[in-house]
Order: C-alpha cells, then structure tokens, then sequence
C-alpha cells in the first residue's frame, strides 16, 4: 500500500534538506543593495525573462529535452530506488529532482517537507501554501510552497522552498527549488520533466479497463485530487483502487494532508468481494480497516481506527453482498436517470464515517436538471451530476461557509 | 454516488474546529457588523439565520424558536442549561478514553492540584498540559493528546472532557460558535469546547480559549456518538454551520 512507502521517502527527503537548506542562501536572496526589506517582495516575485535554456539529459533508457541553463546532473540512488536530477535555473539554486519507482503519498510527503524545515536550527516556518492543483499528462500534480525565516548575522531573513510532486502514474516524481522567487519558472521546468518522464515511461502491470480522474477545490482553493481504476486480471477478478488526496489549509503555517487508499475486490457480478481502507493524515496512520465478505451479506472486518484495534461484523441487506461502483454506476443509469426509480438506496462501507457498519446512500433524481442527483449519506447532503453513463462527474458538498467539489477532468475506458 | 470519498475526505479534514487567525478560511465563519466601533457583549445584540436544516443547539438552550427563519439574540448570556447528566457523561468511552495507559503520566501530575481539584483548576491544567497549540492534528482522541500534548480546540476539549470525567465530574464536548473581540474587532469561528455539570448546572469549560478573552458560545452541537463512528457522527454538526447569517448590532 502506499502508506508503506513514506518511511524511504522520509529518509530521502531528510537527505535533501542536509544538501539543500541553508540559511546563507535565503540570506544572499533577498538581500537589496541596501539591505532593505524591500528586497523581500522583489526576491519573491522574480522570474527568469525566457526559458533558461535547453539541456539534454540520459535519464535511464531515455533521452529527455530538458529546461535547463546548463548541463542537468543525472545521479542514481540504488538504496532509496531512485534518480536524481539537477537542473540549473542560472540562478543561485538548481531545481532538484527525485524520479521514483512507485506511487507517493502526498500528504505524507507535504508533511515531512514541512517538518523537515521546521526541524532545522534556526529555521522557523512561516508559511505554508497549496498554490495549485492540475494536470499533468492526465495525472494529477500539485504545486506547493513552505515559507521560511532563518536566523541570519543581520536579523531574520526570508527564504522559500517550493514543491511540485506528480505522485502517482507511471512515473512519479518530486522537484523543490530552495530560494525566493522563480515559481513560475519553477512550475514549468518541473512540469515540463513530468510531462516527458509520463509520455516515455510504459504503464507497470495490467492496463486498467477504466480509469478516471476527478480535482477538488473548496470555494476558489484546490484542496485535492482521487484517481480510480479498475483492473481486471487475467482470472478475470476485477480489483477497483481509489487514490485521494486531500490537502486543507488549518492555519498559516499547517496544513492537514490526508491520503485515502481504498482497494475493492470484486466478484464476477459486481459486488464487492472485500475493501480495504487506508487513511494517512499527515504521514500519520489514521486507519487501516478491512471487511471481507462472508456468507449471507455478512462482513467482517478487522485493523486499527485512530491508533486502537478494531474488529467486528456487519450485514449487508443483499445476501450477494455490497455493489460496487460498477453496479451503483448502471443502477444509476438504468433506474434513476429512466424514471424507473424515485430513488436509489445503496448500501457501502466507508469506515471513514462509520468504520462499524454500513453507510446508507440515499439518492434521488433533482428538479434542477435531468443528470442532476441529490445524494444524502450519514446526515450530509451532496449534489451531484452524471454522465450519460450514470458516472459522476461532479459532486459538491456544502460544509459550514464554504462548498467542497470534486470535478472529473479524466475518464478513460468503460466500467461494464 | 461514486467520488462521494474525496468530499468526505474534505469533510473529515475539515472538522477543523479552532481560535483560528483569518487566514484560515475552514473556521473563520463570516460575521456582519454594524456596530460603529469597538463593544463590549452587554451592548450588541446577534441576530442569527440558520442554514438549511441545521437546529443549532443554541435555540434549545435558549428555549428560542426561530422567527421568519431567523433569531435575535438581545443578550448573549445565556443562563446555563440545567438538563441531567448522565452515565455516558462520566464514562470512558473510545473518544475520552482516559482508561488508556497513555494517561498514566498524567495523573501524577493532576493529583498536584489536590484531592478534589475544581473543574476550572482542571481546565487550567489541560490549557498548560497541551502545550504545542497546533492546527495539523485532525480530530484526536484524548489518549493520543496526553501522549503528544499537541492538538487544537477540539483536542483541548477531548482532553479536558477525560481528566473531568476521571475525577467524577459529567463532562460532554460541545461543537458550535465562539464570538471573540479581535483587535477590537467581533469575530466568529468554529469552535469546540466543554460543558461539566456542578452544582445541578452545565457550566461552560474552556482549555483553549482564556476567559480573560471574553468569548461567548452558541453551541450547535454535542459530541454524542463517542464510539469508533464519532467522525461521521461529527459532520451533521459542521454542516449546521452553515448559517445563513450571522449578524452583529447595536442593542
């Protein structure tokens, strides 16, 4: 799971920031002639005028057209599994970045990037921002920046380290840039990498039946993303995998970065076989729970809910067990979108609510529009729209003053 | 029905209850004024529009009905409610779990304040003892506070509900509104705190916000679900947050 892999990028990350944070840089950064702090707002809004240049770099069996203004160090680090790459800006810093193997989590690694500042002597964390959440090569990617001050010879001195992490697809990836400025430039050279290492990197394993990609925001800030596949194996057992990222702002300088892991196995007509469930919030394990089906629509399930073991049973009300997204999507399209049904009462467990038992899903058919769904779920009322396939492509949620949604900007394939 | 995960993701990571700066937009709910400069409580009056099916707490501890969907508050003392404790008040339940040996250094520290120590001597122990004020837990149970000494409001009220309850006094955790004066400013947030039964009264408790900030609650919200499903039981309550109107006037 992917939960399993923070430890290793902990211990790179950690490398990172021995090589990497330095108080004297942020210094010289945003030091004016004068020395004012004026010279603060000017560092941090700096950019290079064009691109820096263009380097060709070997980066395995590939070769990539890289942003670069000078030769781009290509390293290998066998015992985290991964590469490196220095891209020099022709600034005082190179961007660096770590090409991995697998899937990251991304709160996690948000997290440990953050630690990893405000651990440094001297180093104090001011500022902490999700600048944005987009697509790269139909995988998700998300800009970041942590904001710091160090202590300096003169006083406090501002610096930046600023994040872009694609961390899931065929070839992950993570580059920082530690200094004031350049963000945009920042933001193109590494996306830029994204993009070559994702169009020449071949998809690992079984290519997914159905694949979909949805970005979530809460009032005007991107707060997310999930991805969903679903792969059928040569057995002909079909495994549905949920990836989703949630990134909040709770403070200036905090953030909760949580990952949701959910695995479906699946039976050959459509319910579910046994689901597991994953939560890590800031790098921290939340939950870890798996129900597998039994006889008669029982489930049992068993793992740890907020550090403490949990285990216990459940019925669902079908003796075959829970649907799966393959058979809410056509209970949708063939029942709610027809009129055969008023409304849709589905059953699924999301031990994120309720980790006990099952979670009633109550939908029904909206008066603002044929596709438009009211959906009401322990207490909460959601709002969604489908697709003419009964696929949800969007889905708003209002909570408190502000209005989550989650918006589909990918689907490939087909559920059936 | 599908993606329904990420917003509950958002949901979950949005319970994020606090005497939070403006900056934070979760918490910071939106709060008219029309009052010409600083004021203290006794002088405004709230007038409160409730969102959507949201009963907020307060009505009923006001014995307030809404009017054309809305409520004035001419003062926003409200006498303390008087309902019954009961058992679960003084239980340990998987939320206040002060049975975990993770409290075991903690009441060594509590029996310094005495055999008895008063419920407002515990909330100035639970105010020192989580000592890291920090936004980036989500919604901890109290055994994980007395082993990290870190957390919000909510981790302040879940701890302080379980050293309260170790020393036999009902406590419950109430989610709702704080109104605070911020540079001189009235300002609403989303909040959690205490209420413990002494003396046949409900009396307010709060480890994260000092009374010498003068805040005034309106509670919309107990945590009564306390068991292994408490997240979920918490998203109705943050929902009910959503007024349509919160409003501050001259009285």
């Amino acid at each position: 799971m992917t939960a399993h892999r923070g430890g290793c990028v902990g211990a790179v990350l950690a490398a990172v920031w021995l090589s990497v944070a330095s108080g004297a840089r942020a210094d010289e950064a945003v030091r004016s002639p004068d020395g004012g702090l004026a010279s603060v707002d000017q560092a941090m809004a700096r950019e290079l005028d064009g691109p820096a240049g263009e380097q060709v770099a070997t980066v395995g069996q590939r070769r990539l057209k890289l942003e670069a203004a000078g030769p781009v160090r290509v390293a290998r680090d066998e015992a985290h599994r991964l590469s490196t790459l220095e891209l020099p800006l022709g600034t005082q810093l190179p961007v660096q970045c770590f090409l991995y193997e697998g899937p990251l989590d991304t709160g996690a690694t948000l997290a440990r990037t953050v630690r990893s500042v405000a651990g440094k002597p001297g180093l104090t964390v001011a500022s902490v921002r999700v600048l944005a959440i987009e697509l790269v090569e139909k995988e998700p990617s998300l800009l970041a920046e942590v904001g710091y001050l160090v202590d300096g010879p003169g006083g406090k001195r501002a610096g930046q380290l600023k994040l872009f992490l694609v961390p899931t697809g065929p070839a992950p990836v993570m580059c920082l840039h530690d200094e004031p400025g350049y963000r945009k430039t920042f933001q193109r050279v590494a996306a830029k990498l994204a993009a070559l290492l994702v169009r020449s990197t071949p998809t690992a394993g079984p290519a997914p039946v159905y694949r979909t990609l949805s970005l979530s925001t809460a009032g005007p800030m991107p707060v997310g993303f999930e991805s969903s596949q679903l792969v059928k194996r040569e057995d002909g057992s079909r495994v549905m995998v949920t990836l989703s990222t949630m990134v909040m702002a709770r403070s200036p300088t905090e953030w909760m970065a949580q990952d949701i892991a959910t695995t479906s196995e699946l039976d050959a007509a459509g319910y579910v076989a046994s689901r597991r469930v994953v939560v890590v919030a800031n790098g921290e394990a939340q939950l870890d729970l798996t129900a597998t089906r039994a006889a008669g629509g029982r489930y049992d399930f068993k793992g740890t809910a907020s550090g403490k073991p949990l285990s216990g049973s459940f019925k669902a009300k079908q003796a075959k067990g829970l649907w799966s997204d393959v058979l809410i999507t056509r209970a949708v399209r063939d029942e709610l979108l027809t009129s055969k049904r008023p409304t849709l009462v589905v059953e699924q467990y999301e031990p994120t609510l309720n980790p006990l038992a099952v979670t009633v899903f109550t939908a029904r058919r909206s008066s603002e529009g044929p596709r438009r769904i009211d959906l009401d779920a322990a207490s909460l009322k959601m709002h969604l729209t489908v697709d003419e396939r009964g696929d949800t492509t969007c889905n708003e949620l209002e909570m408190g003053p502000l209005t989550l949604r989650s918006e589909r900007k990918v689907v490939e394939g087909s559920l059936e | 029905m599908r993606r329904a995960l990420a917003l509950f993701a958002a949901a979950l990571a949005a319970v994020a209850f606090a005497q939070a700066p403006r900056e934070t937009f979760l918490t910071d709910l939106p709060l008219e004024s029309t009052l010409g400069g600083p004021a203290t409580w006794s002088e405004v009056t709230l007038s409160v529009e409730p969102g959507g099916a949201a009963r907020p707490l307060f009505l009923e501890r006001r014995g307030l009905a809404p009017v054309d969907g809305g409520v004035v508050l001419r003062s926003l003392d409200a006498p303390p409610p008087r309902d019954a404790a009961r058992p679960r008040h003084t239980s340990a339940t998987w939320v206040i779990d002060f049975q975990e040996k993770a409290f075991a250094g903690v009441w060594p520290e509590v029996a310094k304040l005495g055999r008895a120590p008063t419920a407002e001597q515990l909330t100035e122990f639970a105010r020192g003892y989580v000592s890291k004020k920090s936004m980036a837990r989500g919604f901890d149970l109290a055994s994980k506070v007395a082993e990290t000494r870190e957390g919000d409001c909510s981790e302040h009220a879940v701890f302080l509900a379980a050293i309260l309850r170790h020393q036999r006094i009902p406590a419950r955790v109430l989610l709702g509104v704080v109104l605070l004066n911020v540079n001189g400013a009235p300002r609403a947030f989303g909040h959690a705190w205490v209420e413990a039964f002494v003396s046949g009264a409900w009396k307010t408790l709060d480890a994260a916000i000092p009374k010498e900030a003068d805040p005034r609650y309106l509670p919309v919200d107990e945590l009564v679900d306390e068991g292994p499903a408490f997240a979920g039981a918490l998203l109705p309550g943050i929902q009910a947050l959503r007024f349509r109107r919160l409003a501050l006037a001259p009285r």
